[in-house]
């Protein structure tokens, strides 16, 4: 397998969605949401980002409070996080001031049931204008959606999908070392629409290809590897 | 809030300001203003001139604070208004990786931080040896699974023969 970050239709849309984001009108909120099925591909895709361009990335925990986010948020902002709550929040806010970054909270679905967690996200972003990327699993939008104030403040919301069959097709040029004929995409396609099983069956035809020194696999080769 | 307040000590050029005109200018409340300016001093942006209390009709004496803006002040005002570049390298993007990822192959952190596979064996080898990393199976073998077994913070810790990490 090639050592490169593969680009999908989803990471070309998350990355157009980010490009906006960031050349905004001051006058615009600057929240977007991301979603999708697991092992699409969400978490892997925002990291990407977030190395490249110099985000914070925030993983939330199914236990976390206000607080204990605030405490998270400063720290990977690089301060030294305060005792009181209040003070959490103005370091917060500071550090985002003086050195504007995307923040990246993953997993928000663990907060769609605390509204003084979300709305304490809201503060933030309203306060410190700066931008902050929501990812969440396959129904974040509908629970988000209850919070008509955060949900407004969306102004870019991403689906992550299902790969079609040129995502794979573009995928086995980017990334597989053997060439795959079209029956052999088709059958991976047809069993795999999620990146981590696309990915395996691109692992089983380099290894059937090393094993029988083919130089190119197709679906009888595969038929029966799964 | 900062920025404003920058921008409002900078309007009043090599002239002296003080807090009440800041607060004026800003629109903002006074404690407010007193804290930012308290920092653009700390910092040597601004030099305090003088205070003097003035008396009020009930309460405590207000304070009036008399400040002079430095040459530093405009150059870190138009620093900060320009979108600060990554300073970060491959190291460094790999340790907020790792962070993230808690477990990991080598390949993954080749793909998502875009580094030759050289440069992450390194950067693996020597945590492991400093005792950040540690290895879930033979170093080396392709698909071994990484750990972080500890996490100092986002500031990439120094490991044993860097003499600088910044």
């Amino acid at each position: 397998m090639k050592q490169i970050f593969a680009r999908t239709s989803n990471v070309t849309r998350f990355c157009a969605a980010m490009e906006r984001l960031g050349k905004r009108d001051d006058a615009l909120p600057g929240m977007a949401l991301v979603f999708g099925e697991p092992g699409l591909g969400k978490t892997r895709t925002a990291l990407w980002w977030a190395v490249q361009n110099g985000g914070v990335f925030i993983r939330t925990k199914k236990l976390m409070s206000g607080r204990w986010l605030l405490e998270e948020i400063v720290a990977e902002l690089g301060e030294s996080p305060a005792y009181r709550t209040s003070d959490l929040f103005r370091q917060c806010v500071e550090q985002l001031l003086s050195r504007p970054r995307t923040l990246i909270i993953d997993e928000v679905d663990y907060l769609a049931y605390d509204a003084r967690v979300l709305e304490t996200l809201r503060d933030i972003h309203d306060v410190a204008g700066t931008p902050m990327v929501f990812l969440g699993m396959d129904k974040a939008d509908k629970k988000l959606n209850r919070y008509r104030h955060l949900y407004d403040r969306f102004i870019e919301v991403v689906r992550f999908q299902q790969l079609t069959r040129d995502d794979v097709t573009d995928l086995a040029e980017q990334l597989c070392e053997v060439r795959l004929t079209g029956d052999a995409l088709d059958l991976i396609h047809a069993d795999a629409g999620r990146f981590r099983q696309v990915l395996k069956w691109f692992y089983k035809a380099e290894v059937l290809a090393r094993v029988n020194g083919l130089e190119e696999i197709a679906a009888q080769h595969l038929n029966g590897r799964k | 809030m900062l920025k404003a307040v920058m921008q409002a000590c900078l309007s009043f050029g090599e002239r002296f300001f003080s807090l009440t005109q800041i607060a004026e200018a800003t629109g903002m409340e006074r404690q407010a203003v007193r804290h930012r300016l308290w920092k653009l001093e700390t910092a040597g942006l601004i030099s305090r001139f003088r205070s003097q209390e003035i008396p009020a009709g009930r309460g405590r004496p207000a304070k009036e604070i008399y400040y002079r803006a430095t040459s530093l002040l405009a150059k870190r005002f138009h620093e900060g208004n320009e979108r600060p570049a990554s300073k970060m390298n491959g190291w460094d993007r790999m340790w907020q990786a790792v962070r993230v990822l808690r477990r990991f192959t080598r390949n993954d952190l080749a793909q998502i931080c875009g580094q030759k596979g050289e440069n992450v064996r390194c950067f693996t080898t020597a945590y492991r040896q400093a005792g950040y990393l540690r290895c879930l199976g033979r170093p080396g073998t392709r698909g071994v699974m990484w750990i972080l077994a500890k996490d100092p913070g986002p500031k990439r810790p120094p490991y044993k023969g860097e003499t600088h990490v910044d």
